[in-house]
């Protein structure tokens, strides 16, 4: 009997069919768990306790750990390789949410500003590689602007990654300041809702913008889209060698995507260090107060999204071309939902928290692709658990924790006893 | 220009119109219903019950699961009423039950949490909530029989069902009862003194946990209520909760937030709004757009009113909360 099946009836439990007999087993099973989490975390000191929930406190990113975790990132795909690589395409998608969740801790974490249509610049980002990398947009121009442009050669523009990685990067980061403009008065809950719309009607556009004009191709979405090719060498050519190995293309998107992960973080962490990140972390704790001091609220409020928005604009370049078809129901609202609990659980504001939140929540993810709604199940159970159990994330971030803590303890140990006052 | 003229004139007969009209305010009506549920606790937690939409769903199942176990195809309304009134009691109560179950486990912990850590839990139980439908119930598209047949003739061929004069009725009703809890009775009391000041609130001995309770046992209720109207007129599957609690956040945003003249309000514009959009936009937009972009009206109603009047139609408070 294999893992899934095991998972699944210890879901199901001894009662077949019976919708509620199940129901009231996984509540005792989900209950069991929670206590148990809770017992055990009481129980130990900290530092021992079950080490995914505790691991941010003592935890820090020095010289020596950081490169031990760039060689497991370096030698973990050839691991997978032996196993028969369909691990390697999890990796794969877990790395570009990684990407997400660090592009978001920009708007949600540093910032403070609730995004719950980041989608909507991943889909922008593969919209413009798939345009300007597939016969699509050529197939348009040729017919509307036949003037202008030479009726020879092969179909499709066939633009470089390396040009419209950045070109996508900015019109997703345009994009960005297109949806924070008019948002630029809202604040927590109802910014979220806002941005939830942006990101329903950026999709809903995607599904119909095959009338009139054919820009989108509607649902079928656009096919044919280039891998990312360098020279002669194409990262989708599934007989790539290198000397006598065989690189496999998912092997060149994950080396592909760890650089990016690398620059991102590399730029990330100054932009959070520079005067730009303090004036967002002024803006989180108390936008009046920051505007008070000197702030300019309204361009760095912007500047936030641009900067969120590009991340994901390079994430959905590379994700259109490792696919090499985009639809848009791949962009739906659950996959923001995705980055943001990734973002939350890692620990908002803090980079090394939305890499590791992106780890977890996605190896949760895209390990339980077999179990269909089950898998939703688990998610929804286990978000419900780890954020009660952690409101903070696994790995907070030092100094938004300090500036959190308003009321004199920990919010991970709940409401005070009765009969204390709290100011 | 020709055919998008002739397209403008022939859609826009005032017989089509006032049908839409009745569509939009009988829909209005449903979104105002769970607008209710999102506008109570919004108002005394200042928290957007991601889950609220869920019990919906669950309650349209409850309903269906109830009325599944009479032949209701065909008989008479002696038969009828009954079984739709318990069905709608048995939604009321096991909604309550969830939206109970929902904040003591969801929420409690998470009181003094930062702000985003509801939110988080509040998408897991949706989730939970969905997926448990879909392996465990169906996945599947269910619609009631036509229980209740007729109508009464207005204007020319347009007529209001009766179908569509009870869901007006009980919604407005079901606002009433509620506006009387909320004005007259103790609870309803403390559950403004908590919205209002929740630490001065517990000092002058309210109990604040008891309080929350009740928010979310009458929100759940009326999503049940709500859940029985929508039956009666459209189809329900496992996804429908998010959309439909989505709209009515939208709605309570729209009316104001908080209070509950103002989410019926938002309601009821916000299904007028949707319906005739959908069923014109094609017309005035000389067929540019079509009405698969019915969502996208909800939103930028949204989008628009927040921008404009982020306090929404009916001012309840100054706040600082948009």
């Amino acid at each position: 009997m294999n893992l899934v099946d095991t998972l699944v009836n210890l879901l199901h439990g001894p009662f077949g069919d019976q919708p509620f007999a199940i129901l009231a087993w996984q509540v005792l099973l989900g209950g069991a768990t929670y206590f148990t989490a809770r017992f055990v975390r009481g129980r130990f000191p900290r530092q021992a306790a079950a080490p995914l929930l505790v691991a941010g406190h003592g935890v820090s990113v020095t010289m020596r750990n950081r490169y031990v975790l760039l060689g497991i990132g370096l030698a973990l795909p050839l691991f997978e390789l032996l196993t028969g690589g369909y691990l390697l395409t999890v990796t794969y998608s877990i790395e570009l949410y990684v990407l997400l969740a660090i592009g978001l801790n920009i708007v949600v974490g540093f910032t403070g500003l609730l995004d719950l249509g980041y989608v909507a610049f991943f889909a922008v980002g593969a919209y413009v590689y798939g345009l300007f990398a597939s016969p699509q947009l050529y197939d348009i121009t040729h017919r509307t602007l036949y003037f202008l442009v030479p009726q020879t050669g092969t179909p499709g523009y066939h633009i470089s990654m390396l040009v419209l990685m950045p070109v996508a990067g900015c019109a997703a980061a345009l994009f960005g300041v297109l949806i924070g403009i008019p948002t630029l008065r809202l604040r927590g809950d109802y910014l979220a809702i806002v941005t939830l719309g942006f990101g329903e009607i950026t999709r809903i556009f995607a599904n119909n913008l095959d009338q009139p004009i054919n820009i989108t191709n509607g649902p079928n979405g656009l096919i044919n889209i280039d891998p990312v090719w360098i020279g002669n060498y194409s990262f989708g050519n599934p007989n790539n060698y290198i000397g006598p190995f065989h690189v496999p293309p998912f092997l060149n998107y994950y080396y592909l995507v760890l650089i990016l992960i690398l620059l991102t973080v590399f730029f990330v962490t100054r932009l959070e260090r520079s005067r730009v990140g303090r004036a967002w972390a002024a803006i989180r704790e108390d936008e009046t107060a920051a505007q008070m001091a000197g702030v300019n609220t309204r361009n760095l409020k912007l500047l936030a999204y641009a900067s969120g928005g590009f991340f994901g604009g390079m994430a959905g370049a590379v994700y259109a071309a490792g696919q090499h078809l985009i639809a848009p129901d791949s962009f739906q609202l659950f996959v923001s939902i995705l980055v943001l609990c990734m973002v939350v659980a890692g620990g908002m504001g803090s980079i090394p928290g939305s890499v590791l939140g992106a780890v977890v929540i996605g190896a949760i993810y895209f390990l339980t692709t077999q179990l269909l709604y089950l898998r939703i199940l688990i998610f929804g159970a286990l978000l419900v658990i780890l954020i009660t159990l952690r409101p903070q994330g696994f790995l907070p971030s030092t100094q938004r924790a300090h500036e959190l803590a308003e009321v004199d303890q920990d919010p991970s140990l709940g409401p005070p006893p009765p009969g204390v006052v709290t100011a | 220009m020709q055919n998008c003229l002739n397209l403008l004139t022939s859609g826009l007969t005032p017989e089509g119109i006032l049908q839409q009209l009745i569509n939009g305010v009988t829909l209005g009506s449903i979104y105002a219903l769970i607008a209710l549920g999102y506008s109570m606790v919004y108002g005394v937690l200042e928290l957007i019950n991601f889950a609220h939409g869920d019990v919906f769903m669950v309650g349209t199942f409850v309903v269906l699961g109830v009325t599944d176990r009479f032949h209701l195809d065909g008989a008479s309304l002696t038969l009828i009423v009954p079984v739709l009134l318990v069905a709608m009691l048995a939604a009321m109560v096991l909604c309550a039950g969830l939206g109970f179950a929902i904040e003591k486990v969801a929420y409690r912990p998470l009181r003094r949490a930062p702000r985003l850590a509801p939110l988080i839990s509040a998408i897991g139980v949706s989730f939970f909530l969905q997926a448990w439908v879909a392996t465990y119930v169906s996945s599947r598209d269910f619609t009631l029989p036509n229980l209740i047949l007729g109508g009464i003739p207005l204007y020319g061929d347009v007529s209001i069902s009766y179908v569509q004069i009870l869901m007006l009725v009980s919604s407005v009703a079901m606002m009433f009862l509620l506006q009387l809890i909320v004005r007259r009775t103790l609870l309803g009391r403390g559950m403004r003194a908590v919205a209002q000041d929740r630490e001065a609130a517990e000092l002058m001995g309210v109990n604040m946990d008891r309080v929350i309770s009740f928010t979310f046992i009458i929100g759940s209720a009326l999503a049940g209520v709500a859940a029985l109207l929508w039956m009666l007129n459209y189809s329900t599957n496992q996804t429908i909760g998010f959309i439909a609690g989505l709209k009515a956040f939208t709605a309570a945003v729209i009316g104001g937030i908080g209070n509950i003249p103002g989410a019926m309000l938002g309601g009821f514009l916000l299904g007028l709004a949707e319906s005739l959009g959908a069923a014109y936009i094609s017309n005035l937009s000389c067929g540019v757009f079509s009405s698969s972009y019915q969502n996208v009206f909800a939103f930028a109603f949204l989008i628009l009113m927040l921008v404009f009047r982020p306090s929404g139609i009916i001012r309840e408070r100054v706040s600082q909360r948009a």
